[in-house]
């Protein structure tokens, strides 16, 4: 294992595509997060009150979990981009060909890329919660930091479904372009099924799909009470899974896609 | 001698076409072992399954009679096709990579002896993608000689380059070949292979049609040259006969391979009863090339 760790750092300590990307990540989730803070601020604040949900500070503990890891989720699709950049970059110089060559298995090679995906997913929920932490600290009154910090590792494990879905995309297709490409089109394609699902009542089905329950890891933070209220209004109440059975849903997923991933590098020539 | 390599009845398939059919080799410790046949004829392929990275529809290989474990292929440098390495990386940052993957004990030495050695230590810090051909192809043997393996397998080692860049890896690779080392190199070179090789296998369309000695393979048939007024009813008279064929067909005369028991004499008589007078009969020195247009034709 620190051996693959060791070769897969290697390969990744110089890739300018990987820096770019991590420090727009850096440099731009923290003013997103507060730009959206700022106009939930704004806007929510009064419709909510007429909602009958009340006073919501989404940067002060305990909400500000909730809300760092919703807003950071929009950061997973630029994230991903990176997990798919290694990827193809392994088929573009045939490197991934020459690993082998040179003595890898090809399961070494995909548990490699499964540690890629892994320091993403951890590097990135290190910095959402540094994020929260820093805006909880700025906005509470109490300190009550643990009290909703779950949120962060159904964040974490958000991360590495997105991230385990862009490698499955890449090891498909195997071309970088085309696999960003249809990467960001399966989100765009997924949602239209599923307004085309909920426009024929078939929600549960819609539930089940991957992207969806992904997203649904880290809901917009007051969703529930919103959904509350309008229940309590019309008595029609949107379809959603438990939130256990949607953590299964996903880590089925996320294992589903190594695994095909694995198959498919296995079955075809290098 | 112990086998280093054993393949058995190896076959490989792409839709409808036979790349590979039936290839039952075998490698002993030391030896350099020549695959050639003209393009298409399943010496990349046969050289990617011995590699790991295509699979064989049947058939069965082992290296150091240890089957196909991909430990196996730690002590085996290989370059196939083309030199793969990460372009944004330098030489040493490279060749790292691989050191690790192949275990090899204090690579900063091995790094240092193996860039000498290919007259890259100069470049050691510049990146591959601003490396040329040459250089490239010099930095992937490097590589396959990183981990000091017991065998080095070389697709077509001098394809894309100058002369002198062919000059200088048949150097190094005969330099190789001196320590004792078992090579398998495939390539067009027929001229290079003579030099080098001590067995030879010859494939065609993925047949194997030749395997042997470099004496074995040569010392089949005897070649002539023969020149004549009407070369057109030169040939009629070979095609006629099952002891003489044509290897080749130079302007105003004829390159002949004849079964080993017919003299020049001999020869000269058959055309001689059919009326035609060659005007010229010598004895061709036989050379791998010559040998190989005959197995192929």
């Amino acid at each position: 294992m620190k051996k693959l760790l060791a070769i897969e750092f290697a390969k990744l300590k110089k890739l300018n595509a990987l820096r770019v990307i991590l420090l727009v990540y850096i440099g731009l989730s923290p003013l997103v997060v507060y730009a959206l803070y700022s106009f939930f601020d704004t806007f929510m604040g009064p419709m909510l009150k007429i909602a009958g949900i009340g006073e919501w500070n989404p940067f002060a503990f305990p909400d500000v979990w909730a809300f760092v890891t919703y807003s950071s989720s929009f950061f997973n699709v630029l994230m991903g981009v990176i997990v798919v950049i290694v990827m193809t970059n392994e088929y573009n110089y045939k490197t991934l060909k020459q690993n082998v060559i040179d003595g890898m298995s090809l399961k070494q090679v995909i548990l490699g890329k499964f540690f890629v995906v892994f320091f993403l997913s951890t590097i990135v929920t290190l910095y959402t919660f540094i994020m929260g932490l820093v805006y909880g600290l700025l906005n509470s009154e109490s300190a009550d930091v643990w009290n909703g910090i779950s949120n962060i590792p159904v964040y974490y494990l958000q991360t590495l479904c997105y991230f385990s879905f862009a490698f499955f995309f890449a090891t498909l297709v195997k071309r970088t372009a085309l696999s960003i490409i249809f990467f960001i089109l399966s989100f765009i394609v997924e949602t239209i099924i599923g307004g085309i699902l909920a426009i024929s009542k078939l929600e549960m089905i819609y539930a089940f799909f991957p992207l969806n329950s992904f997203s649904k890891l880290t809901p917009f933070p007051i969703l529930k009470e919103m959904v509350k209220a309008a229940q309590e209004r019309s008595g029609n109440v949107p379809f959603m899974l438990d939130n256990w059975v949607n953590i299964l849903v996903c880590i089925f997923y996320m294992v589903l896609f190594f695994l095909i991933s694995l198959w498919v590098i296995k079955r075809r020539d290098l | 001698m112990s086998k280093v390599l054993t393949t058995q009845h190896l076959r490989k398939e792409y839709k409808d076409t036979v790349a590979l059919e039936d290839l039952s080799i075998s490698v002993e410790e030391g030896q350099i072992f020549g695959l050639l046949g003209p393009n298409g004829s399943g010496k990349t392929t046969t050289l990617g399954i011995l590699l790991g990275v295509i699979k064989p529809k049947q058939g069965t290989f082992s290296w150091f009679g240890n089957g196909q474990k991909d430990e196996n292929r730690k002590n085996i440098g290989a370059l196939l096709e083309t030199p793969n390495f990460y372009p944004y990386l330098n030489a040493v940052d490279n060749l790292k990579i691989v050191a690790k993957i192949k275990d090899v004990p204090n690579s900063e030495e091995a790094i240092e002896r193996v860039l000498r050695r290919v007259n890259l230590w100069e470049r050691k810090m510049s990146k591959f993608k601003t490396f040329s051909l040459g250089m490239k192809q010099r930095l992937a043997l490097a590589s396959s000689m990183l981990a000091d393996p017991d065998v080095l397998v070389l697709d077509e080692p001098t394809n894309g380059l100058d002369p002198q860049g062919i000059a200088e890896m048949r150097s190094l690779i005969m330099d190789i070949a001196k320590e004792g080392k078992t090579i398998i190199i495939a390539s067009h070179l027929l001229d290079e292979i003579e030099k080098m090789c001590t067995h030879v296998a010859i494939m065609k369309y993925g047949e194997l049609l030749q395997v042997g000695t470099l004496e074995e393979i040569m010392t089949q048939d005897r070649m002539l040259m023969i020149q004549a007024d009407d070369l057109a009813k030169v040939k009629e008279v070979i095609n006629s006969t099952d002891y003489i064929s044509i290897i080749d067909e130079p302007v105003g005369e004829l390159l002949i391979a004849v079964d080993e028991k017919y003299t020049n004499a001999d020869i000269n008589k058959v055309f001689a009863d059919k009326g035609i007078y060659l005007s010229g009969l010598k004895t061709h020195r036989k050379n791998l090339e010559s040998t190989f247009l005959e197995i192929v034709k």
